[in-house]
């Protein structure tokens, strides 16, 4: 990061970092996977619940299966983007904290490559279970 | 020791556009301000009015002309109006060449100004605009908002970043150094360390502002102690007028903070204990006269008993009847004291004012170049500098020109000459007695406490010294700022320490407080005398 | 009637641990913080440190926390608070000096990197006078340019007291100033120094510094109004530069 020094106006000279210009397109993300949870998260919760109140059975995983046949592809391309939505914004939230927390560096690049990792983790997991219930 | 080319006292309007000035004419030359405040909180931002410049932006609403044609200027409005105005409101005694001056290059400092990006309020073709105001004989008022001074304070402080001028902040100034007839720079107080330094310079200016702070009910801030005209007095230097203070008729009660007198120009009412208008009585004009017959009727009336509030000592001002919109639009200032400080809603209920010590026109005698006639290389603008360009009373908004024109003037007749200059050795012992003064004035016995001694001093100073006033009150103020004196060397700093110590600071202004005010109530004496032979 | 007053002292240099003090002061309705603490400092113990200057809410110095928000000492008047103890505070976040006072150099110094100056290629006329700029232009400016620099704001902001180098709403607020002002034509350059992770992708619309603004500056919308020029910018929609709306002319 950039260090200006700045001992004109102050009494004691300062420095001030100015980090590069950054950071416009994971905020402009976070905005529309916020957008992108309201959506999907909704027909997900119908689907696994409202739908099913009057059936009065335990949800099954049969229950949580039907949508996929019932609606084919369509109801997995939401619960594929509710799963995207959802760790990015989460993780990038995470990122944000710690952003806000350390203004180190290393410590910074370090939580960002972890989360990073994570979040590709968690969705290599997710999308192995969801062409598993397709 | 510290060395600038040129060393800056006080960082107002006045000490900013000196060093800007200087750096756009000689931008090798080695600037430094030294300010006992960081730059924006100078006292030039309480400076809510216009500033004063023949721009002849908008035509006189009295002649009927009120929807503005395009690109119009208006022809009645001149340098030559803004000259007489000026002359005739400071009852005929200003320097003539310093009005001249004054009022030439008013119009280009303000243009100056919105080139730095001042944020203006403007007309509805796009230019700066202006308003009435009392003893103007056209509209010329240039303004931000109800807040001309901060917005000009703020454009200045960021052309001082764009320069990279050197500024000292919260450095307290103990002393002029002079030897040889020739001023060779300073002694300051670093508040925050408690170091005393000696800051060694080509060509000391003086820009440290007035010394209201003296008066008890003033519209000056807290910080406006006149520390740099008792640092003048001290180095010999006859200050020049000091009796001379324009009083403003519309101090809020016991605050002094100044109401615009835009509210009676737009028709707001006096007061007093019957609740009936007053000023009819003493002007033809009522309400609308100049502000030093106004101040001097509130006096009357509250010297004839007439008087509102618990000491009897306010009037009322009416603004009920006025519409709300206009009062929210073009006083919103207004509305904040009687809420923020009086608790008062204004469009319901009367606002107590009183007149309040508001300009300082005294100050260390100089040329129309901010020159000192009897020290070399040392110059003086701003409120702490007289050219006696206000006569015996500022017109409304030329002080804040006057700050900005003299500013420059003495930044270019500085930068001219910097070149052939060399630094000049400082007082071997400066810096020795600087320290010896802190020193014993942090060991100094005894049982008083110097806020109490400015306490009297300031209710003393405004009851004799006031609008209006009387030989012996004043011979005999004479003597008790003398006794004042005397206390304070009897008082005891209870703070010994050098970190940021504020009670030293505090002590030091009351002492120079007195110095100021010894010689303004001895002026007053001359004053009086002069007049009655 | 009489009001405590409960200041932290922070005696010895560097200290870090402040030890609280509780002062009785006599108030009358009009009284104010700051006149409060003049009296305690004229009359009761002179070692007490704040700052004061203007005392009509315009020169930013008497900023401090009281019962636990920001606000200006000069213009809060105690009996308003509605507490026998009141509590006054250093603006928080802000490196403590002494007492009341906090050092300033860093909020100066980001606030000189935000280019606290008009930059423009506009042509000036040749004549010397002013550049039009339409009443609404100028309006739109008003606001933001009412800014005392009283650090109420940038002391409020939650993100501030845990990252040092979040330039804050008070630096925020300057640069949008001149972002708006349709005189200036360095708009790209500024919303560079500001589209960064030290500038206004770390504010997360908490609204404390709007909240506390003694002059009633809408910082937080300030702050967004800028992350969508920026974004808009970066994606290429919108107009960014602000076109001088200048009025007709002959």
């Amino acid at each position: 990061m950039v260090q200006r020094n700045v001992s004109s106006v102050t009494s004691r000279a300062q420095t001030v970092p100015v980090a590069p210009r950054a950071g416009t397109l994971l905020w402009i993300l976070q905005r529309l996977t916020s957008y992108g949870l309201l959506l999907f998260l909704a027909v997900h919760l119908y689907f696994t619940y409202v739908g099913h109140l009057d059936t009065a059975a335990p949800l099954t995983f049969e229950i949580l299966k039907r949508p996929y046949q019932v609606y084919p592809f369509i109801y997995a391309l939401n619960e594929g983007l509710l799963l995207v939505c959802a760790l990015f914004h989460g993780l990038n939230g995470v990122r944000n904290i710690i952003y806000d927390w350390t203004t180190h560096a290393g410590l910074r690049r370090l939580a960002s490559y972890a989360l990073l990792l994570l979040g590709l983790g968690f969705a290599g997991y997710g999308f192995y279970i969801l062409a598993a219930l397709v | 020791m510290i060395q600038h080319d040129v060393v800056i006292v006080g960082s107002g309007i006045a000490g900013m556009r000196c060093a800007l000035e200087i750096k756009r004419q000689a931008p090798e030359a080695d600037v430094a301000l030294v300010s006992k405040l960081y730059p924006v909180r100078s006292p030039s931002v309480i400076e809510r009015g216009g500033v004063a410049a023949a721009l002849g932006n908008v035509l006189q609403a009295a002649q009927g002309i009120i929807a503005p044609s395009r690109q119009h200027r208006s022809t009645a409005d001149s340098v030559e109006s803004h000259m007489g105005d000026t002359l005739a409101y400071g009852g005929g005694t200003g320097d003539a060449a310093a009005v001249a001056a004054l009022c030439g290059e008013a119009p280009q400092v303000v243009y100056e100004l919105e080139h730095m990006g001042a944020p203006f309020s403007r007309t509805v073709e796009g230019r700066i605009a202006q308003v009435a105001g009392a003893g103007h004989s056209n509209p010329r008022l240039a303004y931000a908002a109800d807040r001309t001074g901060h917005a000009i304070l703020h454009t200045l402080y960021g052309e001082l970043v764009r320069y990279g001028i050197k500024i000292y902040p919260e450095w307290f100034l103990l002393s002029l150094l002079v030897e040889e007839g020739a001023a060779r720079g300073i002694t300051a107080l670093d508040i925050r360390s408690g170091e005393v330094e000696v800051f060694n310079a080509k060509i000391t200016v003086f820009a440290t502002g007035s010394y209201g702070r003296i008066f008890g009910i003033t519209s000056d801030a807290q910080s406006s102690t006149g520390d740099g005209l008792a640092a003048a007095s001290r180095a010999g230097i006859a200050l020049k007028g000091l009796d001379q203070v324009g009083f403003h008729p519309l101090g809020l009660a016991d605050l002094g903070f100044v109401i615009s007198e835009r509210a009676l120009l737009d028709g707001g009412y006096l007061l007093n204990s019957a609740e009936e208008r007053f000023m009819g009585g003493y002007s033809a004009l009522a309400e609308r006269a100049p502000l030093a017959d106004v101040s001097r009727a509130i006096a009357s009336e509250i010297a004839a008993g007439r008087g509102v509030g618990a000491g009897k000592d306010h009037v009322w001002l009416d603004v009920r009847h006025l519409p709300a919109q206009h009062v929210r639009e073009h006083f919103p200032h207004l509305i904040e004291f009687a809420q923020d400080y009086l608790g008062l809603d204004p469009f319901d209920a009367l606002i107590p004012v009183q007149p309040t010590a508001h300009a300082t026109l005294g100050g260390i005698p100089t040329d129309v170049n901010g020159r000192v006639a009897d020290v070399r290389r040392f110059y003086a603008v701003g409120a702490c500098a007289n050219n006696g360009v206000h006569g015996a009373a500022p017109l409304p908004g030329n002080e804040l020109a006057a700050a900005l024109v003299f500013g420059r003037r003495a930044g270019a007749a500085i930068a001219k000459q910097l070149g052939e200059k060399s630094f000049l050795s400082v007082p071997a012992e400066a810096l020795a007695t600087a320290k010896t003064t802190i020193k014993a004035l942090l060991n100094q016995k005894g049982t008083g406490r110097a806020a109490t001694v400015r306490e009297q001093l300031l209710s003393s100073m405004s009851a004799s010294n006031g609008v209006q006033r009387h030989y012996d009150a004043l011979t005999e103020q004479i003597g008790r700022v003398r006794v004042l004196r005397n206390d304070f060397a009897g008082t005891a700093l209870q703070d010994k320490g050098t970190l940021f110590n504020t009670e030293l600071v505090e002590a030091l202004e009351v002492a120079n407080m007195l110095e100021i005010s010894e010689v303004a109530a001895s002026a007053a004496v001359e004053q009086l005398a002069a007049v009655a032979a | 009637m009489n009001v405590k007053i409960r200041v932290p002292r922070y005696e010895a240099n560097g200290a870090i641990t402040p030890v609280f003090q509780t002062y009785t002061v006599a108030i009358t309705p009009t009284t104010t913080v700051l006149d409060a603490l003049n009296q305690i400092k004229g009359h009761q113990d002179g070692t007490l440190a704040f700052r004061r200057s203007c005392r009509s809410a315009m020169c930013g110095s008497c900023g401090v926390m009281v019962n636990g928000r920001n606000r200006l000492a000069c213009n809060t008047r105690v009996a308003e608070l509605n507490s026998s103890e009141v509590s006054v505070n250093p603006l928080p976040g802000f490196p403590v000096i002494r007492d009341l006072v906090v050092d300033w150099d860093p909020f100066f110094a980001k606030d000189a990197v935000m280019l606290p100056y008009l930059i423009s290629d506009q042509t000036r006329p040749d004549d010397g006078t002013e550049r039009l700029q339409s009443p609404s232009d100028a309006r739109q400016i008003d606001s933001p340019s009412s800014c005392i620099q009283c650090g109420c704001c940038s002391s409020a902001c939650p993100v501030q007291w845990t990252n040092s180098e979040y330039y804050g709403p008070a630096a925020l607020t300057r640069s949008y100033r001149f972002v708006e002002d349709s005189r200036d034509t360095a708009v790209k350059a500024r919303l560079d120094i500001v589209g960064t992770e030290t500038g206004v992708w770390r504010c997360h619309t908490i609204f404390n510094c709007t909240s506390d603004c003694p002059k009633g500056i809408l910082n937080t919308e300030n702050i967004q109004a800028l992350k969508r020029k920026i974004m808009l910018s970066r994606l290429g929609l919108g107009r960014i530069e602000v076109r001088a709306r200048v009025p007709e002319s002959a």
